[in-house]
């Protein structure tokens, strides 16, 4: 896969404060990848960094597996914190803007402006617009000029769930229909999932992990629970049927990693090994709570 | 570099604010014109009564009888509302770009902060020039209006082209201060005061230290300015005037440069 987006020990300190530390990462073509971290946690120091909007202390990156250049620079679109917009203009004027900028045609900004769903507010001005407008018109300055690689810093701050749907309808449609990758950051952790194929965890300015969206089934993966008189003796029974590492105690309950034998076959064993089962359930593994440990490392 | 060249000059072009502040230069330039009328005309009538006049008395008529569109077309930027305005005027577009957050979208897109600082400074001195031809062009059909046309001479279009140059120098010095505080509020203040403030410092020094009036202060640029308006002022000082603010211009530039380049957007 080419790298859209690579970063090498990439470092950010204000005064004594080290707000991204030695991040390395790497974004694919095609990935939507999901930045996550608390408050403060250096996401959007980091997307700033690569946007060069705030000079690196240390380390590197490259875009589309090249030194940063401003080609190549301007093959991305992008949306970090409150979306910059001159208030005393309408939307199309901002777009129009911006077009020049984005090497876009001046055509382009309707389809954007509908995209986005500002077709309708004429020539109102940017700063009588609602959050959630002036984010939708944010949105629509980062696709001017058929970005490849589009970077969003909390896009659906302030959007109604209507308007959070369309974002995330938008996004997933450009994903799959044009192949522009994204890093998206978040805290709507729910709203990530939806939309997400990779993570990255960033804690205290330092990347915790990367995993892909199967790495994440698999740490969070379903597991099946019993809740039995003797977990002692069902540890025993069931230890010598599959791998200890897939069983896991918590109290009368024994949860089972869920297919590696179906609940009846393991019900039978336990049963005629003498361990009485009262309960047979399915228990979802969390993601969310992965990633707020994560988070919290 | 086309392209940012095009996005400042749009912007120039659509901000409302430029074309008030050309208003206002123009609406102060006539009344400082008719002001002058309004005075010769009484003072006129009182001389032309009085017996006989003291020396500044037949200096300050010859002064009057001799006005003439062309006089007030040279002198049209010698007043400080000019300078002011400007200040105003560069503080309000330099710094728009940093209050609603636009220059990340500029910088986000791969122009550089060399690029983008020189297309402003192309912009301020595009906005610069046309605030100097309307001060000029008032001045100049108000004092016509009320006196006469007067010749204007290779010499006058000399002089005017050094005031301008002047002027650029103030422009520089604008445009540091604004991308040094980021601020409209503060730009503006400082882009008002520190022109006063600074002249008034010089001459306090000069009369402390040197004891007399220009060792210093004849290397700032409202000293230059005057210069450059004098119509009986000799070439070399004229020259003198327009180098002056010239490299005023090319050092507030750097200083500009440097401060865009460190820092981030």
């Amino acid at each position: 896969m080419e790298p859209v987006l690579q970063t090498y020990g990439l470092t950010k300190r204000f005064g004594g404060r080290t707000a991204v530390d030695h991040v390395s990462m790497r974004i694919d073509r095609g990935d939507i990848y999901g930045f996550i971290g608390r408050n403060g946690a250096g996401k959007t120091t980091l997307m700033r960094m690569v946007l060069t909007q705030a000079l690196p202390s240390e380390g590197r990156f490259e875009l589309f597996g090249q030194k940063p250049a401003s080609d190549l620079q301007r093959r991305i679109g992008s949306l970090v914190e409150t979306p910059g917009l001159y208030n005393n203009c309408s939307a199309k004027e901002n777009l129009l803007r911006f077009a020049i900028l984005a090497d876009a045609k001046a055509r382009d900004t309707d389809e954007i402006l509908n995209m986005v769903g500002l077709a309708g507010t004429g020539s109102k001005r940017v700063g009588h617009f609602s959050l959630g407008m002036k984010q939708r018109l944010g949105i629509g300055i980062a696709l001017l000029g058929h970005p490849e690689f589009i970077v969003l810093d909390e896009p659906i701050n302030g959007l109604d769930p209507a308007g959070i749907q369309e974002v995330r309808n938008l996004i997933l449609q450009l994903n799959r229909e044009q192949g522009i990758t994204f890093l998206i950051s978040s805290h709507l952790l729910d709203e990530l999932g939806k939309i997400a194929t990779r993570y990255g965890i960033i804690s205290n300015g330092r990347l915790v992990e990367e995993l892909t969206v199967e790495d994440l089934r698999e740490r969070c993966g379903s597991k099946l629970r019993f809740v039995v008189d003797d977990p002692e003796k069902a540890l025993l029974v069931l230890g010598r049927a599959m791998d200890p590492a897939c069983i896991e105690r918590r109290g009368q309950e024994l949860l089972v990693q869920e297919g590696i034998q179906t609940a009846a076959a393991i019900n039978r064993q336990l049963v005629e090994a003498g361990v009485a089962v009262s309960a047979i359930g399915r228990e979802s593994g969390s993601w969310e709570d992965y990633f707020i440990e994560g988070m919290g490392r | 570099m086309g392209n940012l060249l095009r996005f400042e000059f749009r912007k120039l072009f659509r901000q409302t604010s430029f074309y008030v502040c050309l208003a206002v230069t123009a609406l102060l330039a006539f009344l400082s014109v008719y002001a002058m009328y309004s005075v010769s005309q009484v003072v006129m009538e009182d001389f032309s009564a009085a017996a006989d006049l003291s020396p500044s008395e037949l200096a300050m008529l010859a002064g009057f009888t001799q006005a003439s569109g062309r006089g007030q077309l040279i002198t049209a930027l010698s007043s400080d509302s000019v300078t002011l305005l400007l200040g105003i005027f560069v503080a309000l577009f330099i710094c728009s770009d940093y209050t609603m957050k636009t220059a990340k979208n500029i910088i986000g897109r791969g122009y550089s902060r060399a690029g983008w600082l020189s297309a402003k400074l192309a912009a301020s001195a595009c906005g610069c020039l046309l605030f100097c031809g309307v001060a000029m062009a008032t001045s100049y059909a108000a004092g016509t209006a009320f006196w006469k046309a007067g010749e204007i001479n290779s010499r006058d279009l000399m002089l005017l082209l050094m005031q301008v140059l002047v002027m650029f120098g103030y422009t520089a010095l604008f445009v540091f201060w604004s991308v040094l505080l980021r601020s409209s509020g503060g730009a503006i203040a400082l882009n008002l005061i520190i022109p006063m403030l600074l002249g008034l410092i010089l001459t306090v020094i000069d009369y402390l230290v040197f004891k007399n009036g220009d060792t210093l202060s004849k290397y700032w640029l409202a000293s230059a300015m005057t210069t450059a308006s004098d119509i009986t002022v000799k070439s070399e000082d004229l020259w003198r005037a327009g180098l002056l603010g010239a490299a005023y211009a090319a050092v507030f530039t750097g200083l500009s440069y440097l401060v865009v380049s460190r820092r981030d957007v």
